[in-house]
């Protein structure tokens, strides 16, 4: 559907009609409003309120004890569910960790011991989702507090795993079950891996889940150590595709472009430190070359695992090419998350199912919209879209596998290759891990070979030593 | 110019931004470059007087100011239409007459006539995506249609609106 025909009969008002109108608003602003008497709706909504106030009062005085007890009630019961629904949580009663699960040990935090920091690393104290937080209840439940890194618990009975923020929501749930019980601990993928080859041996994790490779400088640290090496596999892959319907302009965007058109703010280019909120309302406001046109990217919903995949392969890495951002990495998560993966509410953003109708219904009836879907859709209905907008590599099974695609992450697991060798437990852990029977619910994950078509259940990643140039 | 803020809405930016919208918005569905002139001074003005009434963000303010061009416009219509003798709106659909060469040779007379030949509802959606530059949701709510719904009637009617428009290209060239 070609609509330029309808967009270039726009023009802008004539300047004088502009400029009169202007000129009578004004006059009509320099005019004295009347200012009666407050009218009846003031005097209606004065007896609304009022009158709700009294009642309330009224009832609470009456009736305080009740009202408290339904609370009570409330909360124990809330309780109650919890563990009742999910055994191995552990929720914290008199500064005690209680949990529901046999295989972790219970007890409550020495009282010499190091209390947490809010800020910085310290996941336990983070002030998030109910299910991260009860995730890291669950991790305190067995664990003393490590003062050799920030952030890391360390376990005695249990497997340590350290896996970086982006991964917490995906990696949940996804231990194998009948293994040595394990405990997921995010902290941002630097620490994560500069963790595995530095600090005491004692404190080290056992395994390591970063979206992103380890670089040679990190892996250096192990050498000078004269530690044996590291294990490495692929776990999968996020990617998403940034296109429109097949007969829309093929616009050339950076990734940039794209995390400028869809954050609600981003740093000033003028002063970097400091937020501004998204001004742009066209595409050729953030970069000249690109269409005049109003950006609207309809995108996944921000609590689906599409959104995810967009985060972890788009706006992550957007985001941390600004240093300023990047440091909140470590230091402040939370505000994070709330700078990268705030997308506009402002409309320019649109949320939306990718369904069999979404091509049809949305993309073929406003060919100038753009459309940011995971790769796994995008491949499935390549025929009826553009190609990928992004500048560069173009989105392929094999530029996903060799990381040279631009919208595309890969995880990877790490594990010391002493530990692998000398403990089962860690060896055993790693070998049902790589199953990928957990990783594999997560809807926009693809595998590590990147199949899309294959229903079965994914084929087992490979455990291979860390060769790095 | 000293716009004074009520709520949070900023006057100054909001007339920079809105204007060329309700503008190409009224041009699109009236055709006439003189009546969408009035009918955008008549939308603001309304607007402007019962600013003080709107206390809520620019997202909304859009919604709120097209709400207003919308009744603006139908007003027009309405009069219009109410006053037109039969042969004129004979002329408005068909607008093959000999004496509308001059205005059919810019883009809007063309447009117009073209989009006359859309049912209301379309023409409505057609100078709120295309005039206004809104989006398909903005578009749904203002209409009360679904947005998969305003997609559908959009593309149906520009598909007719491009027919159109290529077969006068064509018998103009022969």
């Amino acid at each position: 559907m070609n609509d330029d025909f309808l967009r270039r009969a726009r023009r802008p008002p004539p300047a004088a009609f502009a400029n009169q109108l202007r000129e009578r608003l004004r006059q009509q602003e320099l005019a004295p409003t009347s200012r009666g008497r407050p009218g009846w709706k003031l005097w209606t909504a004065t007896l609304l309120i009022a009158g709700t106030a009294l009642a309330t009062a009224t009832y609470l005085t009456l009736s305080d004890a009740p009202l408290q007890s339904f609370f009570t009630r409330q909360t124990t019961q809330a309780h109650a569910d919890t563990e009742a629904n999910a055994p191995g949580i552990a929720t914290r009663r008199n500064g005690a960790y209680i949990t529901t699960d046999p295989t972790i040990e219970t007890h409550a935090r020495p009282a010499h011991s190091p209390q947490p920091q809010p800020s910085t690393s310290d996941f336990s104290n983070r002030s998030s989702s109910s299910a991260e937080v009860s995730s890291s209840d669950a991790a305190a439940a067995s664990q003393s507090y490590s003062p050799t890194y920030p952030g890391v618990w360390t376990t005695a009975p249990s497997l340590r795993i350290l896996v970086s923020h982006d991964l917490a929501a995906v990696t949940k749930d996804s231990s194998p079950r009948s293994t040595t019980p394990a405990t997921f601990n995010p902290t941002s993928a630097d620490a994560a891996l500069r963790a595995l080859c530095s600090g005491e041996p004692e404190a080290r994790p056992e395994i390591v889940i970063a979206s992103r490779r380890m670089r040679p400088d990190e892996s250096k640290l192990c050498d000078k150590r004269g530690e044996d090496g590291l294990l490495e596999a692929k776990l999968g892959h996020f990617a998403v595709v940034v296109t429109r319907a097949k007969s829309g302009n093929l616009m050339q965007l950076s990734v940039d472009n794209v995390f400028r058109a869809l954050v609600k703010s981003f740093p000033s280019p003028q002063d970097p430190t400091r937020l501004v909120a998204n001004p742009y309302t066209h595409w050729n406001q953030i970069d000249p070359t690109l269409e005049d046109r109003r950006i609207e990217v309809f995108g996944p919903a921000r609590d689906s695992p599409e959104f995810t995949a967009l985060a972890v392969a788009l706006l992550e890495p957007a985001c941390d090419r600004y240093s300023e951002i990047r440091a909140l990495h470590d230091s402040d998560r939370n505000r994070y998350e709330q700078i990268c993966h705030g997308v506009r509410d402002d409309g320019a953003y649109v949320p939306a199912r990718f369904d069999s109708n979404f091509i049809q219904q949305r993309l073929w009836s406003d060919p100038a919209v753009v459309a940011i879907i995971d790769y796994r859709f995008y491949a499935r209905n390549s025929d009826d879209l553009l190609g990928s907008l992004l500048k560069g590599v173009t989105p392929t099974r094999e530029a996903i596998v060799d990381g040279s695609y631009d919208a595309a992450r890969t995880l990877y697991l790490y594990v010391p290759r002493a530990h692998h060798a000398r403990s089962p437990a860690v060896s055993n852990f790693v070998t049902l891990y790589l199953r990928l029977e957990g990783l594999a619910r997560h809807k926009a994950l693809l595998p590590p070979d990147v199949t899309i078509d294959a229903w079965g259940p994914p084929r087992p990643a490979q455990l291979t030593e860390l060769k790095l140039q | 110019m000293g716009w004074l803020p009520a709520g949070e809405v900023d006057w100054d930016a909001a007339y920079k931004d809105q204007l060329p919208r309700v503008y190409n918005y009224l041009r699109f569905r009236i055709g006439n470059e003189s009546d969408a002139e009035e009918l955008t001074s008549r939308t603001f003005e309304k607007a402007w007087r019962s600013r003080k009434l709107y206390q809520r963000d620019l997202a909304g303010f859009s919604t709120w100011l097209f709400t207003i061009a919308q009744n603006v416009a139908i007003d027009h219509l309405r009069t219009r239409r109410s006053h037109l003798p039969l042969e004129a709106a004979m002329d408005v659909v068909t607008l093959d007459t000999p004496h509308d060469d001059a205005e059919r040779d810019s883009n809007l007379a063309r447009l117009a006539a073209l989009m006359q030949r859309l049912s209301p509802r379309d023409q409505e959606v057609v100078a709120l995506k295309y005039g206004a530059d809104l989006t398909n949701r903005e578009i749904a709510r203002l209409t009360d249609l679904s947005e998969s719904n305003v997609g559908t009637l959009l593309h149906r009617a520009v598909r007719e609106l491009r027919s159109g428009w290529e077969s006068r290209e064509s018998s103009h060239e022969r």
